[in-house]
C-alpha cells in the first residue's frame, strides 16, 4: 500500500465515521465508496499478484545468443533482446520491467527500462548498451515494479535469469604494423643472439617434405628431383622480438568505476601492443602482479596467443576479493541500492522484521541503523551466516564493509572510494608494489632467451619515492641488451602536458582536472627524470603514443640498433 | 493467435499528456469552484489554487478532503438528495474525477519536473510542425484510454452500489440502541453472531496460510531468521558485543608491545639467565 492510499483512507474513514453520526447520507456514501474502492482495487491487486506476476518467464538473448555465459568486448556495442511470455490469462498494464545491468554496461536510452501498458501474452523489448571495461559482466535478472492504475498499491520483485560473460579488453588495430622484412641490414650488438624459427625471410633455414598448403614458389626442385619427393624450403624468419607485459593491478588501479580504471588504460595498451607484435609473429607473453602476487603467462604467438593473453587480462582485471578497510555511509547506501534492486522481496519489512529499537534517537540515525539490520539480514541469507553472524554485521563495520564490498563486486560493481587506499598509505603500498614489480622483472630477465621488450604497465606516479627499489632490476634488463619501455596510465586520461594543466572552465570539476593534471604533471616530470637517466623509454597516459612507444621500441629491439631510452 | 507486443520505454510519453494534464486541472478546477459557494471568491480562489498546486503530490486526497469537508457543513442531517439516483450519480462522478486525477498524477510529476518554458517550446515545435503525430500510435492510445475508462467507470458503479448497501444496512445512532437492546434480549442472534465471529477467524486463517504458502523460499528463510533474532536479540548482542570487546581488547594489547620495542618481555625469556 503505498502513502497515497494510506492519504486516502484516513479521511475517507474520518468521513463514514462522521457521516454515519451526523446521519449525512452523501458524506457517508462517498467515504464509504472510497474505502470499498480501496478494497477493490486491493483484491485485484493481490490477484495480479499472486496470478499474473508468477506466469512472467523472460528468455535473453546477448548478441543473438541465449546461453549463460560468453565473450564480450570492452569497449563494443552489445545488442540486448528479451522476449517476455506470460500464461493464457496475459499480464495486464502498469508493469515496469528493468533487465538489471551491472555497472560495467552502459545503456543507451535507458531502453532497458521499458512499461507494460496494456493486457499483452507475448511481448519483446529491445535495447543496446556498451560495454566499458574488461572483466566480468553478470546480467542477474530482471526488476519488476507491478502498480495499480491509480497508484495506490505497489509490489517489487525480482526474476533471476543470471549470464555472465567474460569481457575481453579492446585493443586497437596499428596501422603502422612493423614490417616483416629488415630495415637496416646491420650487425646486431655482441650478445645478442638471435632466434632462428621458420617464415618468409632470406635466409634459408631448413628443407622439409612439402604439405599441402606450402606455397609452389617455396618448393625446391632440385632436392625434390634428388630425393623423388617434393621437398620445400624452409626459409628463416626475421628476427622475432619477445614482448614481455608487466601489467599492474593493485586497488589503486581498480576504483574510478570500469572504463575509467586505470586497469582499462592498461589493458588498451598491453591488447593493442599484443596485437601488433601477434601479427608481425612476435610472441608475447605476461606478468600480472597485483597484491595477492604475481600470475605468470607464458609467451605465445598467433591467434591463439593473443586470445590467451586477452582471457588472462579479463580474468586479472575482474575484482577480485576486496579487501576489509572502513565502513561508510556510501559503502552502506550503495549495497542497500543494490539489494533493493536484485532482492526487493527480502527487504519487505513484513517478512524481515526489524527488533524495537530505542537508541539512536537521532531519526537520521536510526534510519540508518534500521537500514543496516534489513541489509545485514539479505547478507546473511545470501551468503549463509549465522544468527550471531547477521547481528555482529550490524555493529561489526569492518565485518561489513569486507560482505558489502564483497556483494557490490558480485554484483558488478567497481571498487567503493572507502577501500581506495588512501595517499598517506601510498608510500607503504608503491614500496610493496615495486618489490613485486622488481622480482617480476629480474626473474623475467633470467628466463630470457633473447633480446626481448620489458613493457611495465603499472602506476607508477603514486610510487616515484619508492622507485630506488625498481631500478636495479630496470638497469640489469638494459645492461643486458633488453628494451625497457614503461607506460604509466594518467588518472585523467590526458597526457601531463602543458597545456592540459591550463584551467579550462571555472566550474569545481574543471579546478579539480586542472589541479589533478598539474599533480600529475609534476609527478611525470620526477618519474621521467629518475628513468630517462637509466635509458628505459616512458609514456604517460595509456593513449595512442604509448602503443606507438611500445611499437618503436619493438622496431629497434628487431634491428638490434642502439637507441637511447626517450620520453614520450 | 497470440501477438508479439514491443514493449514502450517507461520514459515515453503519451501524445495527449498534454490534453490529459489540462482534463485534470480543468476538471479538477471545476468540481473545486462548486464546492463551498459562501465563502468569498479570492478566498475560494486561492483555496483552489493551493489544492491544484498539491496535486502532483497528493493525487486526489486534497480534492476529496475539499468534497468531505462541503457535505459535513452544508449537507443537512437526514436529508435524502443523496438517496435517489442523483445522489449515486453525483457520487459516481466524484469517484471518476478523483480516479481521473489519480492515474495522471505521474504526468503531473513529470510535467511538473519540467521548466515552464519546456513547456512552452512544446506548444511552439507542434505549431511549427517540428513535432510528428504518430497517428498509428495515437489510435493505440486512444483505444487503450477508452477500454480503460469503461473497465475504471464499471469497477465504480460497482462499487458504488456494493456501499450503498453497505450503507443500508448500518446502523443509524437513532436505531443504535433499539438494534443493541433486541440483540441482547433476542438469543437467536446468538448462533448467528458465533458463525459470523467464527468465519472471519476461519478467513483470516486461511488468508494467512495463502499469504505464507505464496512466500518464496528464500523470503521464508529471511522471515524464520528474522523471528529467530527477534526473540533472541538481546542474547545475541551481548555475545556480538562481547565478541568485539574481546578483539578491541587484543588489538590494543598489541599495539601497546608494538610501542615499546626497546623493553624485554620477561615471559619470553622464562627459564632463561638474563
Amino acid at each position: 500500500m503505498t502513502a497515497l492510499a494510506r492519504w486516502l483512507a484516513l479521511p475517507a474513514i474520518a468521513g463514514l465515521f462522521l457521516g454515519i453520526l451526523r446521519q449525512q447520507t452523501g458524506l457517508s456514501l462517498l467515504s464509504l465508496s472510497v474505502l470499498v474502492w480501496l478494497l477493490a482495487e486491493w483484491l485485484y491487486f493481490t490477484w495480479r499478484v499472486w496470478f499474473e506476476l508468477r506466469q512472467l518467464k523472460f528468455e535473453r538473448s546477448v548478441n543473438g545468443r541465449t546461453e549463460s555465459s560468453g565473450i564480450l568486448w570492452a569497449g563494443r556495442q552489445v545488442s540486448v533482446e528479451v522476449r517476455l511470455t506470460t500464461s493464457l490469462i496475459g499480464i495486464g498494464a502498469n508493469v515496469q520491467i528493468r533487465d538489471v545491468v551491472p555497472e560495467n554496461l552502459s545503456v543507451l536510452d535507458q531502453d532497458n527500462d521499458v512499461t507494460i501498458r496494456s493486457r499483452i501474452h507475448t511481448a519483446v523489448f529491445q535495447y543496446r548498451g556498451r560495454v566499458l571495461g574488461a572483466g566480468q559482466l553478470r546480467l542477474p535478472g530482471f526488476h519488476i515494479v507491478l502498480t495499480d492504475r491509480q497508484g495506490f498499491f505497489r509490489a517489487a520483485r525480482f526474476i533471476p535469469l543470471v549470464q555472465n560473460f567474460r569481457v575481453l579488453p579492446a585493443y586497437q588495430n596499428t596501422s603502422d604494423a612493423q614490417p616483416m622484412v629488415k630495415r637496416i641490414n646491420s650487425l646486431p650488438q655482441h650478445g645478442i643472439h638471435r632466434l632462428q624459427r621458420s617464415g618468409m625471410g632470406s635466409e634459408l633455414l631448413e628443407l622439409r617434405e612439402y604439405a599441402p598448403g606450402d606455397p609452389p614458389k617455396s618448393i625446391a626442385w632440385k632436392v625434390s628431383a634428388r630425393r623423388d619427393k617434393l621437398m620445400t624450403r624452409q626459409y628463416e624468419s626475421e628476427v622475432p622480438v619477445r614482448l614481455q607485459l608487466f601489467v599492474d593491478g593493485s586497488i589503486g588501479t581498480r576504483t574510478g568505476g570500469y572504463g575509467m580504471r586505470l586497469i582499462d588504460q592498461m589493458n588498451f595498451v598491453a591488447a593493442s601492443v599484443a596485437k601488433a607484435a601477434t601479427s608481425a609473429g612476435d610472441p608475447v607473453g605476461a606478468m600480472l602482479f597485483d597484491e595477492r602476487g604475481l600470475r605468470r603467462i607464458p609467451s605465445g604467438t598467433g591467434d591463439r596467443g593473443f586470445h590467451r593473453l586477452l582471457e588472462a587480462l579479463s580474468d586479472f582485471s575482474a575484482n577480485p576479493a576486496p579487501v576489509p578497510d572502513r565502513m561508510s555511509n556510501q559503502l552502506l547506501e550503495a549495497a542497500m541500492t543494490v539489494a533493493a534492486e536484485q532482492f526487493p522481496e527480502l527487504l519487505d519489512s513484513r517478512v524481515n522484521h526489524i527488533p524495537f529499537l530505542l537508541f539512536p534517537v537521532s531519526p537520521w540515525a536510526h534510519r540508518r541503523l534500521r537500514e543496516r539490520y534489513r541489509l545485514a539480514a539479505v547478507l546473511a541469507q545470501l551468503y549463509h551466516l549465522s544468527p550471531v553472524k547477521q547481528l555482529q554485521l550490524v555493529y561489526d563495520d569492518p565485518l561489513m564493509a569486507t560482505f558489502a564490498q564483497h556483494f557490490l563486486s558480485q554484483s558488478g560493481m567497481s571498487w567503493m572510494e572507502p577501500v581506495v587506499s588512501v595517499r598517506n598509505r601510498g608510500f607503504h603500498d608503491g614500496m610493496a608494489r615495486m618489490e613485486i614489480l622488481s622480482n617480476a622483472l629480474s626473474r623475467a630477465v633470467t628466463q630470457a632467451r633473447d633480446n626481448e621488450v620489458f613493457v611495465i604497465l603499472a602506476d607508477l606516479l603514486e610510487c616515484v619515492p619508492s622507485l630506488s627499489h625498481l631500478m636495479p632490476a630496470i638497469k640489469m634488463a638494459l645492461a643486458r641488451h633488453h628494451r625497457v619501455a614503461i607506460v604509466c596510465p594518467s588518472p585523467t586520461f590526458l597526457r601531463p602536458t602543458a597545456e592540459s594543466t591550463e584551467i579550462r572552465s571555472l566550474t569545481a570539476e574543471g579546478l579539480l582536472l586542472a589541479a589533478e593534471q598539474t599533480r600529475t604533471r609534476e609527478l611525470a616530470a620526477r618519474l621521467q627524470y629518475e628513468l630517462r637517466r637509466s635509458g628505459a623509454a616512458v609514456a604517460i597516459s595509456g593513449e595512442d603514443n604509448a602503443i606507438q612507444l611500445v611499437l618503436s621500441q619493438m622496431s629497434i629491439a628487431r634491428t638490434g640498433r642502439v637507441a637511447a631510452g626517450g620520453v614520450q | 493467435m497470440k501477438v508479439t507486443h514491443i514493449l514502450e520505454r517507461t520514459t515515453e510519453t503519451s501524445q495527449f499528456s498534454g490534453l490529459s494534464i489540462g482534463s485534470v486541472i480543468a476538471s479538477a478546477a471545476a468540481l473545486l469552484f462548486l464546492v463551498a459557494p459562501d465563502i468569498g471568491l479570492p478566498l475560494r480562489i486561492f483555496m483552489i489554487a493551493i489544492v491544484l498546486l498539491s496535486l502532483r503530490f497528493s493525487g486526489g486526497v486534497l480534492v476529496l478532503v475539499a468534497v468531505q469537508a462541503d457535505l459535513f457543513f452544508r449537507e443537512p442531517k437526514r436529508g435524502d438528495a443523496f438517496s435517489g439516483l442523483v445522489g449515486l450519480l453525483t457520487v459516481f462522478l466524484i469517484l471518476c474525477l478523483l480516479m481521473f486525477i489519480n492515474r495522471n498524477r505521474n504526468l503531473l510529476q513529470r510535467a511538473a519536473k519540467r521548466p515552464i518554458i519546456a513547456f512552452f517550446a512544446t506548444i511552439g515545435a507542434v505549431f511549427r510542425g517540428e513535432m510528428t503525430f504518430d497517428s498509428g500510435k495515437a489510435v493505440r492510445e486512444i483505444s487503450r484510454l477508452i477500454g480503460a475508462a469503461i473497465r475504471g467507470g464499471a469497477i465504480l458503479m460497482g462499487v458504488i452500489f456494493v456501499s450503498r448497501i453497505l450503507l443500508s444496512t448500518l446502523p443509524t445512532p437513532q436505531t443504535f440502541n433499539q438494534n443493541l437492546r433486541e440483540w441482547i434480549t433476542n438469543e437467536a442472534f446468538i448462533p448467528g453472531c458465533s458463525l459470523l465471529l467464527g468465519s472471519i477467524v476461519a478467513l483470516w486463517i486461511v488468508c494467512n496460510e495463502i499469504a505464507w504458502r505464496q512466500m518464496t523460499r528464500d523470503q521464508a528463510r529471511i522471515y524464520l531468521r528474522s523471528v529467530l533474532l527477534l526473540s533472541h536479540h538481546a542474547d545475541f548482542r551481548m555475545i556480538v558485543r562481547g565478541r568485539l570487546k574481546s578483539r578491541r581488547k587484543v588489538v590494543r594489547e598489541r599495539k601497546d608491545a608494538d610501542a615499546t620495542p626497546g623493553q624485554l618481555n620477561e615471559k619470553n625469556f622464562a627459564g632463561q639467565n638474563l
